[in-house]
């Protein structure tokens, strides 16, 4: 059972000449993290606000938690912990203090506050400040003390949008060490949006990108990554190295090796980059160059790279503006 | 169905909250404290001649007696409707977005906030009316009436802070709030007998200070504080301040689910 089910979800904005989301439909299961990407403008933000029942869908359905956000938002928001771009906390006044009052508003009873406060910064790594106000708090502090802040009442679904934007590396490392935590020791649902897609690779079960409010790719990072088109084999050779084409070269590899598998080869205008489209890189590098080497040319580096979310990103997110 | 122990919690959560924001910034106390005082210690002291233009007869010669109850209604006019201002910087660092996205009742939440605004507001009158007997201006005033106007001025605080949080909700902008609230409150303050007794203000004035709240609730502090519990004055402007309370909660409220079911961005 989906945790998250939505349906042709659409919404227009009443003065926006286009919609902000147009048939998005996808499931998320409980203990999954799931990653909403897409560039600036793809509707990122609208789509997390209407499944965290901020905003209304002009069509379509959401169901959380088998709910739906039309008519069941309080029950809702009683199971989703909300962390938002902007925060929504008071600065001048400690992390405790923000965390009491909020505490109120999730309704947990008054013998119980103070302990659930104190687990939760523990949980964060915030115990020891405490006491301290919140504008003292450097960037990280204040990304996990939101997560703790969501986190108070025992929700099911964590909600975070762009929750490392800003962040340097090490804070966001420490963040995700504290949702990948949530995963593992809670079997936590995250549902998160981010334009980071080194994030979203490390965190996350499965990917959406989406572009103009349309869902343009969904699936697990890796199998993104390999629908891309494998590993890259880059060959740097000398300047005044023989003029090779590259029908020449796929060619005689596939005569000397029939096995071989070479989606794609390209070389560059200067014609000092080679670049091998193939599964597998590291095995296919030796029969490559052996090749190479019958040939007058002057290799000056190799190097194997495996595709990332950001080639799936460019790939999708191209294709949908020429196809636009 | 409402769960009146997640009502309490609810209300009680941002009333504290409201404190906590109020004992951090002591700045905020000091001039919520000191701006009626100097309304009540110089402009008394400038304008105490204009008692022997014989439009004061009924004050005698005690210009304090007629203008503090006045000190009293701009405190509460500026306080209240002023407060949307801090919907605005709630708006700005998520608080509001934070806050509707918990299972929290919006009434409740508004009520907590209104509340405290009022609590700080009769604070600051009953200062005033202190001050003010200190003075020698104590009138009729005795426990009863000073729980009165306190009364009313909670009530007429939660009205005109209500709408005030409204209109912020709607317009959303700093600079837009400063023009709305100026051009509404100074005309309201001018536009009743706050500065000046009713009988030497221009006829077109006293019609329309009829429907102006401020002027209200300048009878109803006059009345209580000079006259005591004279009912026959007080009914109907007791009575339109408290509709004016249940009005300004039902359009606060409105206009907080709209901006909420609406486009929130």
């Amino acid at each position: 059972m989906p945790v998250i089910q939505v349906d042709n979800l659409f919404k227009k904005y009443d003065k926006a000449p286009f919609p902000a989301v147009r048939n998005l439909s996808f499931q998320v299961e409980q203990g999954e993290i799931f990653g909403l990407l897409g560039p600036n403008g793809a509707g990122k933000s609208t789509t997390f606000k209407m499944l965290t029942t901020l905003l209304e869908p002009t069509e379509g359905s959401i169901l959380i938690l088998n709910r739906d956000t039309m008519t069941s938002q309080k029950a809702i928001r009683e199971h989703i912990g909300y962390v938002s771009q902007i925060g929504g906390h008071d600065h001048q006044l400690t992390a405790y203090e923000n965390l009491r009052w909020i505490s109120k508003l999730y309704h947990i009873p008054r013998k119980q506050m103070n302990d659930r406060i104190m687990e939760v910064l523990d949980y964060v790594h915030l115990l020891e400040v405490k006491d301290n106000l919140l504008m003292t708090f450097s960037g990280g502090m204040r990304r996990r003390f939101e997560i703790a802040t969501a986190l108070l009442h025992h929700p099911k679904i964590l909600f975070l949008d762009e929750p490392s934007s800003g962040l340097d590396v090490e804070h966001r490392y420490q963040l995700w060490h504290v949702l990948e935590r949530l995963k593992r020791e809670q079997n936590m649902t995250v549902f998160l949006t981010t334009h980071y897609l080194e994030e979203a690779d490390r965190l996350c079960d499965r990917v959406m990108i989406i572009q103009e409010g349309q869902c343009v790719c969904l699936g697990e990072p890796e199998q993104l990554k390999q629908e891309v088109g494998g590993d890259q084999i880059y060959i740097t050779v000398a300047e005044h190295s023989s003029v090779i084409t590259e029908e020449e070269l796929h060619s005689k590899l596939l005569e000397a090796h029939e096995q071989l598998v070479i989606k794609r080869i390209q070389l560059n205008e200067a014609c000092t980059e080679l670049r091998f489209w193939v599964d597998q890189g590291h095995r296919q590098v030796t029969p490559i160059l052996d090749l190479l080497s019958h040939y007058d040319v002057q290799i000056t580096s190799v190097r194997v790279t495996q595709p990332t979310l950001d080639d799936v990103m460019l790939q999708y997110t191209q294709r949908s503006i020429q196809y636009a | 169905m409402l769960n009146w122990k997640w009502l309490w919690f609810d209300f009680s959560g941002i009333f504290w909250r409201s404190h906590a924001q109020l004992v951090k910034l002591p700045i905020y106390l000091l001039t919520s404290i000191a701006t009626p005082l100097i309304w009540l210690l110089l402009f008394s002291q400038i304008f105490q001649p204009v008692i022997h233009t014989g439009q004061f007869s009924e004050f005698g010669d005690n210009y304090l007696l007629f203008f503090a109850p006045g000190v009293v209604v701009m405190t509460t006019l500026f306080g209240a409707g002023w407060s949307g201002m801090g919907v605005l910087a709630d708006i700005s660092t998520g608080v509001i977005e934070k806050i509707i996205s918990t299972p929290s009742n919006r009434s409740a939440v508004i009520l907590g906030k209104l509340s405290h605004q009022a609590m700080v507001i009769i604070m600051q009158a009953v200062i005033v009316m202190v001050i003010a007997i200190l003075m020698g201006a104590q009138g009729s005033l005795n426990i009863g009436t000073a729980l009165g106007i306190a009364g009313f001025g909670y009530l007429m605080s939660i009205g005109i802070a209500a709408i005030s949080y409204g209109v912020a909700l709607l317009v959303r902008h700093t600079d837009s709030m400063m023009v709305v609230v100026n051009l509404s409150l100074m005309p309201m303050q001018f536009l009743s007998s706050t500065m000046m007794p009713m009988s030497s203000l221009p006829k077109w004035i006293q019609v329309v200070s009829y429907f102006n709240p401020v002027d209200w609730y300048v009878v109803v502090v006059r009345t209580l504080w000079l006259k005591g519990w004279e009912w026959d004055i007080l009914l109907r402007p007791g009575l339109c301040i408290f509709g004016l309370s249940i009005a300004g909660m039902i359009f606060c409220s409105y206009v907080f689910n709209r901006a909420l079911s609406g486009d929130w961005r």
